[in-house]
This record gives structure tokens, C-alpha cells and sequence, in this order.
């Protein structure tokens, strides 16, 4: 018999973990996911038994948030870390847990996977020596590490400017921020009045950032264009030019970002419609009020169903707690819509926030300006953006005909790096909206897997599809 | 006011039965447009295995023994031609090939169905029924458990998608016109020519191909012509890349010439579900262990899922089933690549056809068709 249970979340980060603890509230079971050996999610990572997990180091709102995470797990949640969802069968659940898959049964599946870093195909971001600033974040959080030698940061985004500011308190200080975008946060800022006065805290804190930036004496290149990062085995320097003058830094890591983007691998897998966000230059799940995808009992919440920062993603997942009670006859409808009310506004104050964040910071590189024909798009399979264009001449119109006939996509991320820059060189050659291209299917397993786990798979009932 | 047909062939789906038969048109000479569907259709031609593979046809129907040893001799002839016209390798390898029986059982019916083929041929007809101890050293990677296997030296395998991409762009280096986003919603038959509304606008041919898999049958409707092709899924896992590992192809198990193995597969009768499932996973994994048990610790980077196109007889089709409207469909367009490209196309081009295509009219499956023939 395969285990039985109300709901399944996968991903326990702020938004799987008030899920969970939502419905537990309304004295519902729910196994919580997440591949990763610990909760906690990418913004609380570490929050449980990492470097900083009781230390004001890295700001009070991850003190405050990683408290209110350990709290949260150890009030009774089943929780099971280490245990990646490998597929999904109708309503059957497959994770792989220390190299033997486990399977659970339930008729209500929450999606909280997160976000990604979005890629930044620049010539020479493949060299070693580059990474993400999330990557590197996420490092300095479980394991302490912050960069030695000389580092520059590039691209924009509120998540730059933290790890920025963050290293800057270590100690650690970057050699320059090579800023992509014009900055136009004035008049940015004059639109979104409102917003910003309701968020002041917020906007007082990324204030902070800047000025902590200026007073350790950072050189800022602004709207910095002809990036390039030059070296041989890794990574020797960065070309840029800036302000009309082309700049050459030497430096041993460059840490880049251009925002994130939905992690949407299982909603594609599963199906689910997707839109695409042309402020955020992403797709996203298309849910309802309650967070509900298009396949019946399957929620999406948090940054995977659209970006909208860990200050939203509780609300959305006590959203989705509420309709699953509700489905359950646990709560009345009425009580379910009273209860709604307050987790709304919450989140559209954090909606009006997230517009002025995506207006101010446009991934203006990797969104903008075409992708340099020898840049490679493709990191496992090593594709370059010329050989996608070379597809669309073949006659690939989107990016299934696309992956066959130049692999783009085919390895080991299936195309989770990749899907958006090769829709968006498709869109340009072709002059097809994002929408009507599409994303690429991946497929299971969401991560590799070896034949013996798979061959030793538990069979709780025969296959009987394929007696034949 | 009259028809103007803005081309002399329509060639209907773009997967690679129609690709190739309109890359064959071209080289003829002939005006040719090729209407597909859009990047989301159903397309086997995506979804294969990529064998060319020759042993055991006409198991049902004895024409198509010889047909598919031509297919096998003029592949070569094929790849030679892509390369130099695409500049792309489409990665033939004819090195012969063994179908792996895993129980005694399995390999008597396997010696039976050979000995059945064997007997129907014309020609002489080479293969080998090989056991357990003759198999390994055949393919030394083979597990104890295997019971035995046909060998044939007629077998081999080439990169399908690169083959799909290949043609595609020779058609299109070729002068032919593509149509992409452009599915047929209605056939009208005006005097002598095809009308035919798609998705993106109207199209006028003298004669027409259908050549759209699966979606063959709601066009035959079109032309109140029924057309017995329905869905066989077929469920396919690939591993990451290893080096070169085997000397000859496995029906079962074959390695791309990208390093990757391709594992498969089932023969699943669900209709036009297109997804994957657990228990047939697990089944191949079993299987591909004990076929070759030494890939234990290999891993799976994907699965996937795509229809074969049958007939009653899993034999091709290729019939004028209306003046000047050929129908062409089969269920190993990979290894027929080569004749169609040639030999089908020609026979569209001129509308004379070959001797050797003639027991493929779609009349074979009428029910009173044996008594009519008798
Ligand atoms: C690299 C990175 C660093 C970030 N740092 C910050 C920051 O410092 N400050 C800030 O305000 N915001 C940060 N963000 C944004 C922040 O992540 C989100 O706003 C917030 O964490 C969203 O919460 P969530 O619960 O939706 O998802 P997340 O917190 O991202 O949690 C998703 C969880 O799902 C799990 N998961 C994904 N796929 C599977 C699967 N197949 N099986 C099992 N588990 C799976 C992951 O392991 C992860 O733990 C960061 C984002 C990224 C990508
Ligand atoms: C699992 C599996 C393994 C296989 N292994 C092998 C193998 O090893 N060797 C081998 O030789 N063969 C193999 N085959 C068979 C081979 O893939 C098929 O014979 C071949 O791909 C069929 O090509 P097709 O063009 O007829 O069909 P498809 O590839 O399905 O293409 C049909 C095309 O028609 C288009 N279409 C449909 N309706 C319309 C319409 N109304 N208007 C316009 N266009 C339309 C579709 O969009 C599509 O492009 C395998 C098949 C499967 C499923």
C-alpha cells in the first residue's frame, strides 16, 4: 500500500512551511518535502544548523525569519528533508530519499519550489571563476565561505545589493559592482509613491544598502555594456564598457545576477498552463485566488508561482492551506473566505512592492540585448546561441523542435538554465510572442537517477498498463 | 473565379515521413510545399528509437521483407548525400544487430518468426539465432540471465534527430517552401485540384501527400477514406554519456553517437496519452539490468514517451487513395528513410509506382480484400 496522506508540499521554504503549518492549524496531516538536507528554502538557508543560524551577521530579518522558520518545523510537521521529488504519477508522489524512492499518495499536491537565478549568458560565463551571487549567498550561508581574492558583482537586482551589503559587514568587500540597467529609480520611484510609503521599512533597508556601498568606498559602474569575462582555464578579467569608456578589471570571481525567476520545472512537467510575466521576463503558473493551477488539487505558491519575496510566500501558502480545508469540509466556506481576507491584503501590499522591484531592476542584459552569436545558451550540453538560430532557420518555430534538432536542453537541467534565454532568441528570430513559443517539457526523472534505483523501485501494485 | 494552385505538391505533416518525401520531391524537380503543425504536435519523429533496423520485417507481410533490405542498402546512400548537402552527419552505423530474448520461450518464438521471414524472402536471407554463450561474444557486455538472441548483419542505427533535422534542412537548402504553424483543418477536392485550409490561410495543390502520422486519419475523413493507423506508445529512457561500449546494435539498448544509451522500450495501447509511468520505468531499468547488467550505477537523465503509428500489420502504407492524393505512413520512418527520400518520392513525382510498392495499397485491410485477391 502506498502511503496515504492529505497533502504533499513540495519545497519547504517560507511558503511550503506555512503550508504546512497552516493546515496542521486546521488539524490537517501534510508531508512536507524538499531535496535539500535541510529547511529552510533559499532565503532561510542555513537557518536551522548553518554558519550564521543565531547570529545578527546577515541582517535581522534573517535572524528573525530563520527563528520563525525553526519554530514553525518544530511544531510537529512531518517534515522530510533530503527528499527529492523524482516524479509525479496522477496523484502519486515519487522522491528519492538517500538513494531509494519512496512514494506517497494524495489528492492535493502544493508546489513550492521556489525561485532560480536567472541565467546571464555573457561571453565567458561558463569559465570557472563565475557564479551566481544566489550561489554564493547560499555558500556564505551554510558553510561560511565568502569570496577571498578580488571579485566583482554584476548585473542589478535587490538580491546583489544584499549579498553586497552583506559581505561588506564581513569583511569581504568586492573590488566593484559593475551595474547592468540604467538606474532610473527617481522616477521609478515618483509611480510607484504609495507603494513605497506603505513599504518604507523596505525601502529604508535597500537605502541602507547603497549607502553602505558608497561609505566603504565601492566603485559603481553604471549601465554597463559589452560585458565580457576574459581567461583561459578560469577566469582572468572582466571587459565592460560604462558611461562611454571601456574598462578592463582583473579580478578572480565575478558574481553575477539578473534577478530570479520562477523555479517551474515541476508545473511544466505536470502540465500546468503557464503565462508569461513580461515585467518579470518570466513564465509562471497560472493559478487562481487560492493558488489552485490549472490541474485540479495542485497549488502553487510562493516565488514558483511568480516572484513576490519571502515576505509574501507565508501568505500564499496559508492561502492554499485554507482551500485544501475547505475541500476536506474542514472549513466552511465562509470561514475560509473571513480568514482569506487578511493573508490578501498581505499579499497584494506585497504585489504593489514587487512592481516598483521589477520596474527599478529590468534584467536589462539578459532580457534586452540579443545573446552574442558564440555565446554558449546551453551549459550542459554546451550550445551556443548561433546553433538555436540556426534551428529556427531549419524550421524549429519553439523550443521542443529546437532541443531536437540542436540538443539545446537535452542534459542533465533540462533546460531549467537554458528555457528562457532560447524562448527568447526563438521569439526574436521569429518574431512570435514568448506565449505562443512556449517552454520546453522536461522530463521525468526531475533529476538524474541511477538504473539500480530505479529498477529497485517499490512496486506496492504491478504495473499494469504495459502487461502487454 | 479559377484555381490558381500555388504549388504542385502539398506535402501534408512535417515529421519524418513527409520530410523525406518532400526533400525527394525537390530533388525531382517538383514545385512542393511542406504544411506541419506547430513546436507542440505530436511527433514521433522526435520520440524514436533510431535503429535501422531490417531483421524480422514482413513478419506479417511478405513484401515488406525485401522493401525494408533496400532500405537498408540505400541508407548509406542517404547519409553520404546529407552530409555533403547539410554538412550534417546523421551517424549511420550498420554493423549488424541483435535482438536480445531474455527466456528460452522468448528465443524459440524469435527463431520461429525469423525462420517464418527467412522463408517468405526471395532473396537469400542471412541471420543467425544465437545462444547465450555465442551472444556474449557477439556483445561481451550481455548478462548471464539472457537466454539468447537473432543476429543480423543487416542492422544498424543512426542519430534520428539529427536524421529529422538533416532532412529539414535540405528541403529547405533544396528551394522547398515550409510551412510550419500551419496544421490542415480541411481537405476540398475542386476539378482537378486540392484545396486546403489551415491554420495559417489556404493552400491550393495539384496533388497532395499525406503524410501526417497519426493525424493521417482525421485527413483520410476529410477525403471519406478511413485510414487504419492508430496510437502505440512507446516509452524510452536515455543515460548520460558514456564512452563507446558496444560492438554491435541492441534492439533493446543502443549507445547515440553522442555517448548516451537509449533504453526501451514498451508497447503500450493507451490511446494519445503521451506521459511516461512508473511501473514501465521500472520494468525497463529491470530489463536493461539483466540484459546488460554492468550499467547498474549509469544514470538516467530522462524519459520520455512518443506514439508509434501502426498498422494491423505494423507494415507501411502507400496508396493514391484519390486522384492525386497519396497517402504514405509507416511505423520505421527511420529506417525507411532512404526509400522514401528515392524511391516514394519518385513514385509521387511521376505517379508511376514501383513494382516493389505495389503490396502496400491500404485495400489490403478491407475486410473481403483476401477473397477479392483469391
Ligand atoms: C539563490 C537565491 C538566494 C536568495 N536569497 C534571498 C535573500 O537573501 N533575501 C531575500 O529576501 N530573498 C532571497 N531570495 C528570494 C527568496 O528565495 C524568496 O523570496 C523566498 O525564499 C521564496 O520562498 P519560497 O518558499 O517560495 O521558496 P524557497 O525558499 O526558494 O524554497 C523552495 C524549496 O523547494 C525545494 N525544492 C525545489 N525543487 C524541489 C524538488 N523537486 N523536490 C524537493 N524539493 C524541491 C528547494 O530545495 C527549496 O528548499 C533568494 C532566491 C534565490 C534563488
Ligand atoms: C517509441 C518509438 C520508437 C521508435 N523506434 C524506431 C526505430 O528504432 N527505427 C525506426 O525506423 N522507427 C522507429 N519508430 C518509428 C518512427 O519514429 C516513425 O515511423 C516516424 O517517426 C513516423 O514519422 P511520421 O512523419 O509518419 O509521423 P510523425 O513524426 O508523428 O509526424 C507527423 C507529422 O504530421 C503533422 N501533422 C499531423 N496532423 C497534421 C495536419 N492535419 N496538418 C499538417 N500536419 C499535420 C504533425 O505535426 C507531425 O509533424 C519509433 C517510434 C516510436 C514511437
Amino acid at each position: 500500500m502506498i502511503e496515504t496522506v492529505d497533502a504533499v508540499i513540495i519545497g519547504a521554504g517560507p511558503a511550503g512551511a506555512a503550508a504546512a503549518a497552516s493546515l496542521r492549524e486546521l488539524g490537517i496531516a501534510s508531508v512536507l518535502l524538499d531535496e535539500r538536507p535541510e529547511a529552510g528554502g533559499n532565503i532561510y538557508r542555513g537557518a536551522l544548523g548553518g554558519a550564521f543560524a543565531r547570529s545578527m551577521s546577515l541582517g535581522k530579518d534573517y535572524a528573525s525569519g530563520a527563528a520563525w522558520l525553526r519554530e514553525a518545523i518544530s511544531s510537529g510537521l512531518d517534515v522530510r528533508p533530503s527528499s527529492a521529488v523524482s516524479r509525479i504519477d496522477a496523484d502519486v508522489v515519487s522522491y528519492d530519499s538517500g538513494g531509494t524512492i519512496r512514494r506517497l499518495r494524495t489528492r492535493h499536491l502544493v508546489l513550492a519550489t521556489g525561485a532560480i537565478e536567472r541565467a546571464m549568458p555573457l561571453p565567458g560565463w561558463t569559465l570557472p571563476g563565475v557564479m551566481g551571487v544566489g550561489a554564493a549567498q547560499l555558500l556564505m550561508k551554510q558553510s561560511g565561505l565568502v569570496p577571498d581574492g578580488r571579485y566583482v558583482l554584476c548585473g542589478n537586482g535587490p538580491l546583489l545589493l544584499l549579498l553586497a551589503k552583506q559581505l561588506i559587514d564581513l569583511g569581504a568587500l568586492p573590488a566593484a559592482i559593475v551595474e547592468t540597467g540604467r538606474r532610473t529609480p527617481i522616477r521609478t520611484a515618483f509611480s510607484h509613491g504609495p507603494a513605497l510609503l506603505e513599504h518604507r521599512a523596505s525601502v529604508a533597508k535597500g537605502l541602507g544598502f547603497l549607502a553602505a556601498i558608497r561609505q566603504a568606498g565601492i566603485p559603481v559602474y553604471r549601465d554597463a555594456r559589452s560585458i565580457r569575462v576574459e581567461g583561459d582555464a578560469r577566469v582572468r578579467a572582466i571587459r565592460f564598457t560604462s558611461a562611454g569608456q571601456a574598462h578592463e578589471l582583473a579580478v578572480d570571481l565575478v558574481l553575477c545576477h539578473e534577478g530570479i525567476v520562477p523555479n517551474i520545472q515541476l508545473s511544466l512537467t505536470l502540465g500546468c498552463a503557464h503565462d508569461w510575466d513580461d515585467a518579470q521576463a518570466s513564465f509562471r503558473p497560472r493559478v487562481d485566488a487560492w493558488g489552485e493551477t490549472s490541474r485540479p488539487g495542485t497549488f502553487a505558491i510562493g516565488d514558483c508561482a511568480g516572484i513576490l519575496g519571502a515576505a509574501a510566500a507565508p501568505h500564499s501558502g496559508r492561502l492554499a492551506a485554507l482551500a485544501i480545508a475547505s475541500a476536506l469540509d474542514r472549513l466552511r466556506p465562509a470561514q475560509r473566505d473571513q480568514l482569506a481576507s487578511l493573508e490578501r491584503r498581505h499579499l497584494l501590499s506585497e504585489r504593489r512592492f514587487r512592481h516598483f522591484l521589477d520596474d527599478a531592476y529590468r534584467p536589462a542584459l539578459s532580457a534586452q540585448s540579443p545573446i552574442a552569436d558564440e555565446v554558449v545558451v546551453c551549459r550542459c550540453e554546451r550550445i551556443a546561441a548561433n546553433e538555436v538560430r540556426a534551428a529556427v532557420r531549419d524550421g524549429a518555430r519553439g523550443p521542443a523542435q529546437a532541443k531536437v534538432f540542436t540538443r539545446c536542453g537535452m542534459g542533465p537541467c533540462q533546460g531549467r538554465v537554458c528555457g528562457p534565454a532560447v524562448t527568447r532568441i526563438i521569439a526574436e528570430e521569429t518574431g512570435q510572442s514568448r506565449e505562443e513559443i512556449g517552454n520546453y517539457h522536461p522530463r521525468f526523472p526531475l533529476k538524474p537517477m541511477v538504473l539500480a534505483e530505479l529498477a529497485t523501485a517499490p512496486d506496492e501494485e504491478a504495473d499494469h498498463a504495459d502487461a502487454a | 473565379m479559377p484555381m490558381q494552385p500555388e504549388c504542385d505538391v502539398a506535402v501534408i505533416g512535417g515529421g519524418l515521413v513527409g520530410v523525406a518525401i518532400a526533400c525527394g520531391l525537390r530533388l525531382a524537380g517538383v514545385n512542393t510545399v511542406l504544411l506541419d503543425e506547430g513546436d507542440a504536435a505530436i511527433r514521433a519523429s522526435r520520440g524514436n528509437f533510431g535503429l535501422v533496423w531490417v531483421q524480422g520485417k514482413g513478419d506479417l507481410l511478405a513484401p515488406y521483407t525485401p522493401w525494408a533490405r533496400e532500405a537498408g542498402r540505400v541508407w548509406p546512400e542517404l547519409a553520404r548525400w546529407l552530409k555533403e548537402f547539410t554538412g550534417l552527419d546523421v551517424g549511420l552505423e550498420q554493423p549488424g544487430g541483435v535482438f536480445l530474448c531474455m527466456t528460452e520461450d522468448d528465443l524459440a518464438a524469435r527463431a520461429a518468426q525469423m525462420a517464418r521471414v527467412a522463408e517468405q524472402s526471395a532473396e537469400p536471407y542471412e541471420y543467425e539465432m544465437v545462444d547465450s554463450r555465442r551472444l556474449r561474444e557477439l556483445v561481451p557486455q550481455v548478462g548471464p540471465k539472457v537466454a539468447g538472441a537473432s543476429y543480423s548483419a543487416y542492422d544498424g542505427q543512426a542519430n534520428p534527430i539529427r536524421l529529422f533535422r538533416a532532412l529539414h534542412r535540405a528541403f529547405v537548402q533544396l528551394g522547398g517552401r515550409y510551412a510550419p504553424n500551419a496544421g490542415v483543418t480541411a481537405i476540398e477536392r475542386r476539378s482537378s485540384a486540392y484545396r486546403l485550409k489551415t491554420a495559417d490561410g489556404e493552400w491550393t495543390a495539384n496533388r497532395i501527400v499525406l503524410a501526417s502520422g497519426l493525424g493521417n486519419v482525421g485527413l483520410g475523413e476529410q477525403l471519406g477514406i478511413s485510414i487504419p493507423v492508430k496510437p502505440m506508445r512507446g516509452q524510452i529512457m536515455v543515460t548520460e554519456r558514456l564512452p563507446q561500449l558496444f560492438p554491435l546494435v541492441m534492439e533493446q539498448i543502443r549507445q547515440t553517437d553522442d555517448g548516451t544509451l537509449l533504453i526501451g522500450t514498451s508497447w503500450e495501447d493507451v490511446g494519445f496519452d503521451l506521459s511516461t509511468s512508473y511501473g514501465t520505468t521500472r520494468r525497463i531499468a529491470r530489463n536493461a539490468l539483466d540484459f546488460v547488467p554492468m550499467l547498474r550505477s549509469v544514470s538516467v537523465v530522462r524519459s520520455w514517451a512518443a506514439l508509434r503509428i501502426l498498422t494491423p500489420d505494423a507494415s507501411p502504407i502507400y496508396d493514391e487513395i484519390a486522384p492525386g492524393a497519396f497517402l504514405v505512413t509507416c511505423h520505421s520512418g527511420v529506417s525507411l528513410a532512404g526509400n522514401h527520400v528515392f524511391a516514394t518520392a519518385r513514385w509521387i513525382a511521376d505517379g508511376r509506382i514501383p513494382q516493389n510498392m505495389r503490396a502496400f495499397s491500404r485495400a489490403r485491410f478491407e475486410p473481403n480484400h483476401q477473397e477479392r485477391v483469391a
